[in-house]
């Protein structure tokens, strides 16, 4: 017996396959049709024309990922705020006051995060 | 075999393949790669099991945050293109752990009382979790916040400190 | 509901064609799966054919029309008016030869294409083209949207990282920076409209703004401006395409791409456009209905012509605003819109109790909030100063003439400590009275985009560095 919930998520699941066999067939269907002659400089890494220089594989700057940390708490306190949406009316005013405590320690975290200059981007001027 | 045996194990596979290729890939990215193949999966899992919201969570913070904070972790890394520095010294200690972990876990699968067999599925509906959660567990939701915040600001100050040096 | 048993012709609703199908199917006897299977073909084949239709159409209006907003004309050859130059384009891509650079890693290179397309087609699944056409409705449909479209920043960090370009690694890096701050914003504005339902799944949302016959945007005027915003960095269009600022990193993460393999990060970025702009009809505008029009259209035809409509707003961004710097959109993301996406949440979940209460006058109260969000969130834009505490030049606003007023809020005046004290201002080569004298050669800045690149586009819209 398929329940109503998973015969929904089957669509999703036929999208996906189709999806990846459209564009797998595209690029398979270019291995067949386009010529192919590879040569030396053909294959040399883009670097405005010049000869690649040093190893390509740089190390980043350390505030993606704080951004990354950031976008994963907020993230997170967002999932909470979904299932408060669509519930709290029936609770009443007791299940809005919880949301508003907890999105103000949140927000005294982003307010910490700004004081200390993490949410620019470049120097501080 | 009924179907949901079928899709059962059209989604077991990936999640498998995507466990074991973290553990055996010799390049860093690509085992964060398979690692999102593998709690992917996980997500499809949950729909199987009728945990729609539990299913998307999973996509959102697992598939698209957590797994963002890994890749740009091991960018902020040097090693990432050597694979020798994947192996190391603390190699039995690393194995020990992770048959401990393994023996646990193995050890609780067996040991719980597991209601199977059962024909029907409680499907929990998200108003339902909404409810319990600002009723019942509304202390344990309003400590998520400040656990939340900790983490914040735990890690703004830890890469305050890595900066100055 | 004197539609839910029409006749498989009604062309209102397509979903009628299918339903009948499936019900000759079942009367076969086949088993129960069957059903299921054949109409999620169906409708993901619809989808795919719809998409790539409309993907070639908007290719040719988007040039066009940007060639006439710049002063030029844009693609005329191929075809009457150039018509069929998306289908010649397309032909090119897929017979061009595959290049994959020698250190590139082959299997994650070849992998990020698909990765990259399949989500936005996936999204498609759960969005309402009309009554019975939609593929799944879920319950938790707006989180699925929300979740599905998170997933293009693995594809984008797979394509960055495999190409060994040091130009497609830091252009990943920068768009999955930019994509989630983004993402916080749209999850956050999506909730408030969600509030005012009380359901996550889009056919209700559709419902209740029939129902009450209002568009959630009048009610959240704040939450739609949040969208459009964020939608416009999460396709990665002009004025917020940081992933290609071809002045700094070439064309971002996809620069080692060629052929059919660019043709699919390029379609994707299409698609995502649309799925933006369906998200913002079906939250935002009501979907496929339309205050009882949709009982003599098709709700199909009401539902797609409004989702071209939004997309022309994009389209029209592009040729208006200049691209903006990385660090000015994050701290635009963080600094502005995160903020007072939080507040709008209290705001709007205290006015939903409100609502609740207020049994009878139900609909007038619906109207008092409209009005007060609307107050708000005009107080929002006026408020929003330049970082010397000034407000934007009034002149320019009362003028409206570009979209930067309807837009409203790609200040540039949060962010760059560079451009302290100056404000974004879009002006046409045609209209403007100083058009001959170059941006570069007085005190303005382009943003991000190099003068050859304002000037190609003949748009020059800067940051004008006179301090007021």
């Amino acid at each position: 017996m398929i329940t109503e919930l998973f015969a929904d998520y089957i669509a999703v699941l036929i999208a996906t396959i189709l999806g990846f066999l459209l564009v797998a067939g595209a690029l398979f269907g270019n291995r067949i049709l386009a010529p192919r002659q590879p040569t030396r400089t053909k294959g040399v890494t883009y670097e405005c024309g010049m000869l690649p220089i040093g190893r390509s594989r740089t190390q980043v700057h350390f505030r993606y990922y704080l951004f990354a940390i950031l976008f994963l708490i907020f993230d997170i306190e967002a999932v909470f705020l979904f299932p408060w949406s669509v519930a709290f009316v029936k609770i009443g005013a007791q299940a809005f006051w919880e949301m508003v405590v907890f999105i103000l320690i949140l927000a005294f975290g982003l307010l910490y995060a700004w004081k200390k200059g993490v949410l620019s981007w470049g120097k501080e001027t | 075999m009924t179907y949901e045996e079928v899709i059962f194990y059209v989604i077991a596979v990936p999640t498998v393949v995507g466990a074991i290729g973290v553990v055996t890939a010799r390049n860093v990215v690509h085992s964060a790669l398979f690692l999102i193949l593998s709690l992917l999966s996980v997500a499809g899992i949950f729909i199987l099991l009728s945990a729609e919201f539990l299913a998307i969570v999973q996509v959102l913070i697992y598939g698209g945050a957590v797994t963002i904070l890994v890749l740009f972790a091991m960018m902020l890394t040097r090693v990432r293109d050597l694979p020798a520095a994947l192996d190391g010294p603390q190699r039995p200690f690393a194995a020990l752990a992770a048959g401990a972990f393994m023996a646990v876990s193995i050890f609780s699968m067996v040991s719980t009382d597991w209601p199977g067999e059962t024909d029907k599925i409680n499907v929990i509906s998200i108003e339902q979790i909404g409810n319990d959660l600002f009723t019942t567990w509304a202390v344990p939701f309003e400590v998520a916040s400040l656990v939340l915040m900790v983490a914040l600001l735990g890690a703004i100050v830890l890469a305050r400190g890595e900066e100055g040096e | 509901m004197m539609r839910l048993d029409a006749d498989w012709y009604d062309f209102r609703d397509l979903g009628n064609t299918v339903g009948s199908l499936l019900e000759q199917i079942r009367d076969w006897g086949a088993p129960d799966w069957v059903p299921y299977v054949v109409s999620g073909l169906i409708g993901v084949l619809a989808i795919l054919l719809w998409t790539i239709l409309s993907v070639l159409a908007f290719i040719w209006i988007e040039r066009r029309v940007v060639g006439l907003m710049q002063n030029r004309i844009g693609p005329n050859r191929v075809g009457p008016n150039g018509l069929l130059q998306p289908v010649a384009d397309a032909l090119k891509l897929l017979f061009k030869e595959p290049i994959t650079t020698r250190d590139a890693d082959r299997i994650l290179f070849w992998l990020a294409p698909i990765v990259v397309f399949v989500p936005t087609i996936v999204v498609f699944a759960v969005i309402p083209f009309g009554e019975r056409m939609v593929l799944a409705d879920l319950n938790v449909g707006v989180l699925f949207l929300i979740a599905v479209g998170s997933l293009n920043t693995i594809a984008i960090f797979m394509a960055g990282w495999s190409s060994n370009n040091k130009y497609a690694l830091i252009g990943a890096m920068r768009t999955i920076a930019m994509l989630i701050s983004y993402e916080l914003i749209q999850v956050l504005v999506l909730l408030a409209a969600v509030l005012f339902v009380g359901s996550m799944r889009l056919g209700d949302i559709v419902a209740w703004q029939a129902d009450y016959g209002v568009w959630i945007l009048f009610l959240q005027p704040l939450g739609v401006l949040g969208y459009i915003v964020a939608g416009a960095v999460e396709m990665n269009r002009s004025p917020t395409d940081i992933a290609e600022a071809e002045s700094e990193i070439v064309a971002g993460y996809h620069t080692e791409y060629g052929g059919i393999k660019f043709g699919f990060f390029y379609q994707a970025e299409y698609l995502a456009g649309f799925a933006i702009a369906a998200v913002i009809v079906t939250l935002y505008m009501g979907g496929w209905t339309l205050w009882g029009l949709e009982e003599w259209v098709p709700g199909w035809l009401i539902f797609l012509g409004k989702l071209y409509g939004v997309f022309f707003i994009y389209i029209w961004s592009r040729g208006t605003l200049p691209r903006l710097r990385i660090d000015q959109l994050m701290a635009f993301a963080w600094k502005f819109l995160l903020p007072l996406s939080l507040v709008n949440v209290m705001i709007v979940g205290g006015e939903k109790l409100l609502w609740q209460e207020a049994h009878r006058h139900r609909r007038r109260v619906l109207f008092a909030l409209s009005y007060n969000n609307f107050v708000r969130t005009r107080r929002c834009r006026r408020a929003e100063p330049d970082s010397r505490g000034r407000v934007p030049d009034p002149e320019l606003r009362r003028s409206g003439r570009t979209l930067h007023n309807i837009i409203g809020g790609f200040h540039c005046c949060h962010a760059g400590p560079d451009l302290r004290g100056c404000r974004l201002s879009a002006y046409s080569v045609r209209d403007s009275a100083d058009a001959d004298r170059r941006p570069w050669e007085s005190r303005d800045v382009l943003a991000s985009a190099g003068p050859s690149a304002g000037a190609a586009r003949g748009v020059y819209a800067g940051i004008r560095g006179d301090r007021h």
